[in-house]
C-alpha cells in the first residue's frame, strides 16, 4: 500500500478525541545510580554474574601484556581485531578476518554499571563482528567511560546521529531453550573477557 | 458462551492427561516468577516502571501515525528502503520479491512473531527459497514442524529426550543427550547458515521514531548474526512497535527484559539505523523495513486500542494458570497466553476464535505483571460481550440470563425461586452424579447444598420474632 | 450484602458476618430487596443483563448508609458500578454505592480498625486469597491480619496462594476440564498445609475448592472468615 494512503487510514481512526499532540515526559524512576568508585564495582560484579570476567589495567599497555599472556594461556592462534587495536605482542596471531579468528578483540564505546554490559558504536573499521564471530572475546573499555546505567548511556548515545549499529552487549551468549537447561556460546562467543583501563 | 471447536477441546484434553508436561509446565511457572520478581524488586518500585511504560506505549499508540511517519521517513534518510504492508499477503508478497531479486536461495531468521503471523516461511519455501530458523527454541520448532509455545520460548513444552531425537535426525547421527552437545550441534549447524545466507530477515522488538533505528534483543546473538553477516537485512515489523526516543526505549527495553526473561539485560541489544555506511568494515548493503498492519488499523479508535501497547515480552502467560493447564498450542494462533486470548480474535477476527476470550478465569494475574500495564482483563470483558451480541437474544444462555436478570428485579419472585429450589433439593441431591447438565461440576467436585431456608427467609423470621417478643431492635 | 450465592447456599456466612458486626457495635440491617449484583451476567458478556440486576441492587440499598458485602467479588463488581452507568442517569447513584460498600474484612480492618478480637479458635488454620478480592480489591493483608489476632488459631499460609483456584464463575462449568485440574491443585496445596479449617473471604471460591475436597473425602472444614470469628467469638 502506497505510504500516504496507509497513515492517512491511521490517522482517520486516530484523530476523533484524542489528546493533541504533546512531546511524551518521562517521569524520572528511580535506578541505580552508584558513584566513582563504587560504579567500578558494581560493573565488575554484575559482568561476573552474567559470566564475563573483568580485568583491572593500569593502562593500555598493561591490558595488551596481560591479553597477550591469555592468548598463550588458552592456545589462540589467532586474533581479529580492528586495525587501531592491533599491537606487537599478538601481531603474528593477527588476522584480518573474524570468521578465521578464534578470539576476537574490540573496544567499547562505554561499560554500564547497571548490567555489567558494554556498548558499541559500531562505524568505520570498528567492525560488529569482532565482538560477535569468535568463540572467545576480548573487550577494552576506559574506565572513565563508565556510566551509571542504561538511560545515562542512552542520552549519551542521543548526542550524536547513530551510526548504522549501536550493540548492547552483556555478558556471554546463552540460552534456555533446550529444554529449559542453561548452554553458552550458542551463536554468540561463550567467554568474554573485559579489560578496564584505569588510566583512560 | 459458545462452545469450544473440537480442535481446541482436543489439545485441552491431551495436555491436561499428560501429567509430565502439566509438571513441567508448573515448575516451569515457580522458576518464571521467582526470576521476574528478583528482577523487579531491584528496580525498588517497579510500579512506577510499569506506569513509565504504559504511558509511553499509550501515548505512542495513540499518535501512531505521526510517529510511524516518522520512523519510515529516518529509516529512509539513513538510507533504508521502507514498505507499507496493509495485509498478510501484501508483505509475504514484497518479500519474497526481495528475496527473489537478490537471487537469494538461503534465508536465516532471527525470531520474528510477526513473520509467523504473516506466514512468510511458508511464502518463501513455496518459492525454493530455504529459510533457516536461528533462534534456538524456532530451530527446535521448525524441526518438529509445531507452532511456538509462548512468545518468548517457542520450545518451552519441549523436552530432552524430544529435542535429542529431533537434533539427531537433522544430524543424521546420534547425538549425546546432554544440552552442551545439543547445544553444540545447533551453533556448528547454524553458523553454517549464517555464513552463507544471502539474506538475514529479522523481527523488530522495538522501533525508535525519532531516528529510524530497529532494536533488536536476543540471548544467543543470533538476531547479531542474522543482521550483520548477509548482504541484505529484512526487518518485517508490526507497525505498533514504536516508542518517540532513545530516552523512551529505557524503560520499555528494562521491562521487557526483566518482566519477560527476569534478567536485568539480554546478552546482545542491536539498534540497527539504515544499512552499513561508506567506510563500515561490516553491515549488510541493503536494510528493508516492512511495517505490517494485518488488522491492527482496525484496532485503533476502538475501546481495543489499548492491546496495541504490548511489548510482547510474554511474561503473561508465565503468570496465567489457564495458560500452564491448557498449554500454548491450545490458543492455536502464533500469540499465546492472556495477549494471544486477546489478539487473536481481534486481529484474526471472532470466526473461529471465539472461545478464546473465555479462557480464563479473569483472575487478573497477568494485568498485575503486564510491564506496559495492558488492560487484559477489561479487553477479555470486552470481546465476551462482542461475542454475546453476536449471538442475539435466543441462545439458552442468553433467556438463562434474562431470567437470572428478571429475578434480581423481582426479590419475591426470587425468595419463591429460592423455596422451590430447597424443595427440589434432597432429590436433586440423590440424582445429581445422574443429570448431565450438571456434569461439568459434579465430574470432580461435589455440588454444594442449597440451605433449607435462604438467608433471606432467616432474616424476616428472626424480625418477626423480634417484633413479636417487643424486645430490642434486630440488631 | 449478603449475595446471591451465600442468600441460597450459605446463609450461615449472613447470620455469622451479622453477630461479627453487632458485636462490634455496628448497627445491622438486611434490605431485603437485595438478589444479585450482575458479576455472573458481566462476566459472561451479557452487559444489558447484569445493568438490570445491577439497576436492582443500586435500590435495594439506596437507604444503607454503608454496604457490607460478604463476598470481594461481589465488592469489586459494585466498584465496577461507576463505569458500568457510565454517563447514564444513574451514575451519580452508582459511584455512591461503590464508594460506599466494602468487603467484609475490609470493613473490620480499614473503616472499623479492628486491631484486636475477642475470638478464640484453636485450630490450625489456612487462608485463600481470591483473585478477584487480591487484584481486582486490593484486600489482601486484612484477613491475615484478623486471622493473626485469633487466640488459640495456628495460621499456616497457602503455598501459591496467588494462583486461581479455578473457578471463574461461569467458567467452572464452561471449561470444566481446565477448571477441574486447577482445583484440584489448589486443594492438594490446602491438604498440603494439613489444614483443619479452610478460611476464606468468597463463598464461590471455597465452593469450588469445598467441592473438591468434599470429592477428595478430606476432612477439611470450609468457613468464610466471618463463620470462624463468630464460632470463636466470646461473648
Amino acid at each position: 500500500m502506497e505510504r500516504d494512503a496507509f497513515l492517512s487510514r491511521l490517522s482517520t481512526r486516530l484523530a476523533p478525541g484524542r489528546p493533541p499532540a504533546t512531546a511524551l515526559t518521562i517521569p524520572t524512576l528511580p535506578m541505580l545510580d552508584p558513584e566513582g568508585g563504587s560504579l567500578i564495582d558494581v560493573f565488575v560484579s554484575r559482568a561476573a554474574e552474567v559470566g564475563a570476567t573483568v580485568h583491572r589495567a593500569a593502562t593500555r599497555a598493561a591490558a595488551q601484556r596481560d591479553l597477550a599472556g591469555l592468548l598463550e594461556e588458552e592456545g589462540h592462534c589467532r586474533i581479529a581485531c580492528p586495525p587501531a587495536l592491533r599491537f606487537p605482542a599478538a601481531e603474528r596471531m593477527w588476522t584480518p578476518d573474524p570468521r578465521d579468528a578464534s578470539f576476537g578483540l574490540s573496544e567499547a564505546d562505554w561499560g554500564i554499571a547497571e548490567t555489567g554490559g558494554v556498548v558499541f558504536r559500531h562505524h568505520g573499521a570498528m567492525g560488529r563482528q569482532y565482538s560477535l564471530v569468535p568463540p572467545t572475546v576480548g573487550i577494552l573499555l576506559a574506565a572513565s567511560r563508565l556510566v551509571p546505567n542504561l538511560a545515562a548511556a542512552l542520552r549519551l548515545i542521543e548526542e550524536d546521529p547513530p551510526p548504522a549499529c549501536v550493540t548492547f552487549m552483556t555478558g556471554v551468549s546463552h540460552s534456555s531453550d533446550i529444554a529449559g537447561s542453561p548452554c553458552t556460546g550458542v551463536h554468540g562467543p561463550g567467554s568474554v573477557d573485559v579489560w578496564l583501563l584505569d588510566d583512560e | 458462551m459458545t462452545s469450544a471447536p473440537d480442535g481446541f477441546e482436543t489439545i485441552v484434553a491431551a495436555t491436561i492427561a499428560d501429567k509430565e508436561l502439566q509438571r513441567w509446565l508448573s515448575d516451569y511457572q515457580v522458576v518464571a516468577k521467582d526470576w521476574h520478581d528478583a528482577a523487579l524488586a531491584e528496580l525498588g518500585d517497579p510500579s512506577a516502571w510499569r506506569q513509565a511504560v504504559a504511558q509511553i506505549r499509550r501515548h505512542t499508540v495513540a499518535h501512531l501515525d505521526s510517529y510511524l511517519d516518522r520512523f519510515t521517513a529516518n529509516v529512509e534518510a539513513a538510507g533504508g528502503n521502507v514498505f507499507f504492508a496493509a495485509t498478510a499477503l501484501e508483505a509475504c508478497e514484497h518479500i519474497a520479491e526481495i528475496v527473489s531479486s537478490k537471487g537469494a536461495r538461503r534465508v536465516v531468521k532471527a525470531k520474528s512473531m510477526v513473520t509467523s503471523e504473516i506466514g512468510l516461511n511458508e511464502a518463501l519455501e513455496g518459492l525454493g527459497v530455504e529459510v533457516a530458523e536461528t533462534d534456538l527454541g524456532e530451530f527446535i520448532i521448525q524441526l518438529s514442524g509445531e507452532q511456538p509455545y509462548h512468545i518468548t520460548g517457542p520450545a518451552l513444552h519441549k523436552r530432552l529426550p524430544e529435542i535429542r531425537a529431533l537434533f539427531s535426525e537433522a544430524a543424521g547421527e546420534q547425538l549425546p543427550a546432554d544440552v552442551d552437545s545439543l547445544a553444540a550441534f545447533a551453533r556448528r549447524a547454524l553458523r553454517e547458515k549464517f555464513l552463507t545466507a544471502d539474506v538475514g530477515i529479522s523481527g523488530a522488538n522495538i522501533g525508535i521514531a525519532s531516528t529510524g533505528t530497529v532494536v533488536l534483543v536476543t540471548n544467543e546473538g543470533n538476531g547479531r548474526m542474522s543482521t550483520t553477516l548477509p548482504r541484505t537485512h529484512i526487518v518485517v515489523m508490526g507497525m505498533e512497535r514504536l516508542v518517540p526516543d532513545w530516552a523512551s526505549l529505557g524503560p520499555v527495553l528494562t521491562m521487557l527484559t526483566r518482566a519477560g526473561t527476569g534478567e536485568r539485560a539480554t546478552t546482545y541489544v542491536s539498534a540497527i539505523t539504515g544499512p552499513r555506511r561508506d567506510g563500515d568494515a561490516d553491515g549488510p548493503d541493503e536494510l528493508h523495513v516492512v511495517i505490517v498492519d494485518n488488522g491492527r488499523s482496525r484496532l485503533l479508535g476502538t475501546k481495543y486500542q489499548d492491546a496495541l501497547t504490548c511489548i510482547r515480552c510474554g511474561c503473561c502467560a508465565d503468570f496465567c494458570p489457564v495458560y500452564r493447564t491448557m498449554g500454548g498450542h491450545a490458543y492455536e494462533s502464533v500469540y499465546t497466553g492472556p495477549i494471544g486470548a486477546v489478539v487473536t480474535p481481534l486481529l484474526q477476527g471472532l470466526d473461529g476464535h471465539e472461545h478464546l476470550p473465555f479462557a480464563s478465569t479473569l483472575c487478573g494475574a497477568c494485568e498485575a505483571e503486564c510491564p506496559a500495564r495492558v488492560p487484559l482483563t477489561d479487553l477479555l470483558l470486552e470481546l465476551r460481550a462482542d461475542v454475546v451480541e453476536r449471538h442475539g437474544s435466543r441462545t439458552t444462555q442468553a433467556v438463562a440470563f434474562r431470567g437470572f436478570a428478571a429475578l434480581g428485579e423481582r426479590p419475591r419472585l426470587w425468595r419463591m425461586a429460592l423455596a422451590a429450589a430447597a424443595t427440589a433439593w434432597p432429590v436433586l441431591a440423590r440424582l445429581q452424579h445422574r443429570l448431565e447438565i450438571l456434569a461439568p461440576w459434579t465430574r470432580s467436585r461435589e455440588l454444594p447444598t442449597v440451605a433449607r431456608r435462604s438467608f433471606g427467609r432467616i432474616w424476616a423470621a428472626r424480625r418477626r420474632e423480634h417484633a413479636e417478643g417487643g424486645g430490642a431492635r434486630g440488631a | 450484602m449478603i449475595t446471591c450465592v451465600c442468600d441460597a447456599l450459605y446463609p450461615s456466612v449472613g447470620i455469622a458476618a451479622e453477630h461479627v458486626l453487632r458485636s462490634l457495635g455496628v448497627e445491622v440491617d438486611f434490605p431485603a430487596r437485595q438478589v444479585c449484583c450482575g458479576q455472573a451476567a458481566y462476566n459472561s458478556g451479557y452487559r444489558p443483563e447484569a445493568r438490570r440486576a445491577a439497576k436492582a441492587y443500586l435500590r435495594a440499598f439506596r437507604g444503607s448508609e454503608l454496604v457490607v458485602s460478604v463476598s470481594g467479588s461481589c465488592t469489586a463488581m459494585v466498584r465496577r458500578y461507576p463505569a458500568l452507568f457510565a454517563g447514564s442517569p444513574d451514575e451519580a447513584e452508582a459511584i455512591a454505592l461503590a464508594g460506599r460498600t466494602f468487603e467484609f474484612s475490609e470493613f473490620l480492618r480499614d473503616v472499623l480498625r479492628v486491631d484486636q478480637l475477642p475470638v478464640r479458635y484453636p485450630a490450625r488454620a489456612t487462608l485463600h486469597h481470591s483473585c478477584h478480592t487480591v487484584r481486582h480489591l486490593g484486600v489482601k493483608e486484612q484477613p491475615e491480619r484478623l486471622l493473626r489476632m485469633i487466640d488459640g488459631l495456628d495460621y499456616v499460609p497457602l503455598p501459591r496462594s496467588e494462583e486461581c483456584c479455578g473457578f471463574g464463575g461461569t467458567f467452572a462449568v464452561a471449561m470444566p476440564a481446565i477448571s477441574s485440574s486447577l482445583v484440584d491443585d489448589k486443594a492438594n496445596r490446602v491438604l498440603e498445609t494439613q489444614a483443619d479449617v479452610l478460611v476464606g473471604l468468597d463463598m464461590s471460591c471455597l465452593m469450588n475448592i469445598g467441592g473438591r475436597l468434599r470429592r477428595l473425602g478430606a476432612p477439611t472444614a470450609v468457613k468464610h472468615l466471618a463463620e470462624l470469628l463468630a464460632e470463636g467469638w466470646r461473648s
